[in-house]
């Protein structure tokens, strides 16, 4: 009978519970649109960091820890490590090192030829081929990238070209296809060096990638393989990848590439040890290490100031990432909730309205035995049923609107992939906080409905 | 029930100077027995109603309903003698017009816990009583005044009260409709040995009651008598 009374409340004054609920609406929508970008931006993260096998990373100080592109570059991420670190990263327990240099793969912008996967499938992207140089530009020689995943997950190489579209596939599309070269193949991080795994060397070609948007073809990529680069058309504009917002974002080690530019530093070191358990121990080791390392820099002169390197665990790196994203979470959030203070406003203002005119009505149900909690009840289911309808189709709206905004961070970012993530705990924290919104509103209306004079209101008539 | 008054005062404080409206008021109404209360306009009548009706409270005195002393009770029991006890009618019939009259008759029985089911069928024999049955899912608000009276009497007596409270409870109606509310009023009481205070400033109203009390300057004096009627 309550519930009854108060749907029917919130029927009686149709315009003003339509705007209030337009109130509610446009607030969870946004909250949801905002919020499942930073959602889908973590997700993201903590699934590439939970993916890699690298149990500890050696970085600069200026590097963010943000693994995956949009955000990889944010926060100044300059190319501080000399490569050279490289040997000296290498002490017992340590499995192997890649050096990594953060990319995109993106045309004339980017430095690293590889291909992402989904960052659920890279293990580790593996260098491969080899470079040479001319005077005055690079002249990359044919490389070869193995696409990581475990040696004995690792399927056969299948023929590229039979995974892409057939009018992309042709190796005339390009004219800078060139033959096949005789390309060795790179090994994974678990497989002796000795034994790469086996290819075919006469379809793994795909040189009409060169140069080309990869975007479309990479999802046909992602299966692994190998993909020999007969040329790498980006070397020739000399531009260094960019820390663009970009897709295909790719993390890899490129040994083959510091052998042509040894000058130049990479972001981070990955580590994979023989026993991760260790990694505390091997992090005190190396911290030991490079302290002695910079220590000498910087006495021959070759370092001024100071020269932080970091080492993190996997833990600690992301955690450290954690912080940054902890960021992003902060300010959507913050925005969002502009929107739902605006909400809760309008829903406290209509609940007063509504209550300054039925203080009569109240004060009939209290004259007839109604308890003041009964009272406070109709209130609250009022403005509950007014705020979760507002949050249902809010949750419809900010559906469609989180595809928009999207869309549109994606075209102003160059942000190609979807980056949203609406999860089923998203929609419930939404609905949620429509039913908070809905009890908030309620409350100073309770409150004035406790207090109100019975005699004085009963003396009033309806 | 039985209702006893003992040396009941009320001042209200309007502006500067205090309002003595019920000074020193000594009443004994029996169980069963229907009471006229008329007087002036400001005379305190309405005051005399709320304070039995558990709605506020006096500045001195006792307000005994059975065996309780009500007077001393805190909100959350009132609450609840309002409830199960005490039917209240009201000159402006106080209905909710977002509910129809069926609706409004089981409002007060749901509040008491009954069943939707139980409370209905209560509500259907109270429409019968008032020869309503008719208009029974109508939105009150398309009612005539003499209608919505009997609904909110109907509403009054859902659970079963000891202690009927009328307000001018013909105060807004035509002749027509006062004498068919006041029959109805007079019915109940008789029917049901429901102690019935009335409150009116209509002689004719009062002359339906069996006992009239007139109150002025603050007190109460006996106007009239007839246990016959």
């Amino acid at each position: 009978m309550i519930a009854s009374l108060a749907f029917r409340n919130v029927l009686r004054n149709k315009e003003r519970s339509l705007l209030t609920l337009v109130g509610v609406v446009l607030a969870i929508g946004s909250f949801v649109a905002l919020v499942s970008l930073a959602a889908g931006f973590t997700k993201r993260v903590e699934r590439e960091l939970g993916s890699r096998e690298v149990h500890i990373y050696v970085t600069g100080s200026r590097t963010s820890t943000l693994p995956v592109s949009p955000l990889a570059g944010a926060g100044g991420s300059g190319v501080s490590l000399p490569h050279e670190l490289k040997d000296i990263l290498q002490v017992e327990g340590v499995r192997s090192v890649a050096p990594v240099i953060r990319s995109s793969l993106d045309g004339p912008r980017s430095v690293i030829p590889v291909l992402a996967l989904p960052f659920d499938q890279v293990q580790i992207v593996f260098k491969g081929g080899e470079f040479s140089s001319e005077p005055g530009k690079l002249v990359p020689k044919p490389a070869s990238l193995v696409l990581g995943k475990e040696p004995e997950s690792t399927p056969e190489p299948e023929p590229l070209t039979n995974l892409l579209p057939e009018s992309t596939a042709t190796p005339s599309a390009s004219p800078q296809v060139t033959e096949t070269p005789a390309v060795e193949p790179s090994p994974t991080d678990e497989e002796d060096v000795d034994t790469p795994p086996a290819m075919s060397d006469d379809t793994l070609i795909y040189p009409a990638l060169i140069g080309r948007d990869l975007k479309q073809d990479v999802s046909e990529l992602q299966r692994g393989g190998v993909l020999v680069i007969e040329e790498l058309p980006f070397l020739e504009g000399g531009g260094m990848g960019s820390h663009g917002f970009l897709d295909y974002s790719v993390i890899a080690p490129i040994d083959a590439f510091f052998d042509q530019r040894p000058d130049r530093g990479v972001h981070e070191f990955w580590l994979t040890l023989d026993d991760e358990k260790q990694a505390e121990v091997i992090k005190q080791q190396l911290d030991a290490r490079l302290k002695e390392y910079v220590d000498a820099k910087q006495a021959t002169g070759e370092y001024t100031g100071a020269r932080k390197i970091k080492v993190l665990t996997r833990r600690q790196y992301l955690a450290s990432a954690q912080e940054y994203l902890g960021y992003g979470w902060l300010l959507q959030v913050a925005v969002s909730m502009v929107g739902v203070l605006i909400a809760v406003t309008a829903s406290m203002n209509t609940m007063l309205m509504s209550t300054y005119e039925r203080l009569g009505e109240y004060a009939t149900l209290r004259a007839v035995g109604a308890s003041r909690r009964v009272i406070s009840m109709t209130i609250l289911y009022e403005a509950t049923f007014l705020n979760v309808t507002g949050g249902v189709i809010g949750l419809a709206f900010g559906t469609l609107a989180t595809g928009v905004l999207d869309k549109a961070v994606g075209l102003l970012l160059e942000i190609p992939y979807p980056m949203a993530g609406i999860t089923p705990m998203l929609l419930l924290q939404a609905l949620g906080l429509s039913f908070c919104v809905g009890i908030v509103g309620a409350v100073i209306p309770c409150f004035i409905v406790s207090r109100i004079d019975l005699v004085e209101q009963l003396r009033k008539g309806l | 029930m039985e209702v006893l008054l003992r040396g009941i005062h009320k001042v209200y404080k309007t502006g500067m100077r205090p309002n003595k409206v019920l000074d020193g008021i000594d009443l004994r109404v029996p169980s069963g027995q229907f009471v006229a209360v008329t007087g002036p306009s400001g005379a305190g009548k309405s005051t005399l109603l709320y304070l039995l009706g558990c709605l506020d409270y006096p500045d001195f005195g006792e307000i005994h309903l059975g065996n309780r002393d009500v007077a001393k009770d805190g909100e959350g029991l009132r609450e609840k003698i309002r409830l199960k006890h005490i039917g209240f009618v009201f000159q402006d019939f106080r209905l909710l017009s977002a509910l129809t009259a069926l609706e409004n008759i089981t409002l007060p029985m749901q509040l008491a816990g009954l069943s939707g089911a139980e409370a209905r069928q209560r509500a259907r024999e109270l429409l019968r009583l008032i020869n309503m049955e008719r208009e029974r899912d109508q939105l009150t608000g398309t009612l005539s005044g003499g209608q919505k009276q009997k609904i909110a009497i109907a509403r009054a007596l859902g659970n079963l009260p000891e202690l009927l409270l009328a307000d001018e409870p013909t105060g807004n109606l035509d002749s027509g409709s006062t004498r068919e509310v006041l029959e109805v009023l007079q019915s109940i009481n008789r029917s049901r040995t429901l102690t019935t205070i009335m409150v009116t400033h209509d002689p004719q109203a009062a002359a339906f009651a069996e006992r009239r009390l007139v109150l002025e300057q603050g007190r109460l004096r006996e106007e009239g008598h007839d246990s016959n009627r």
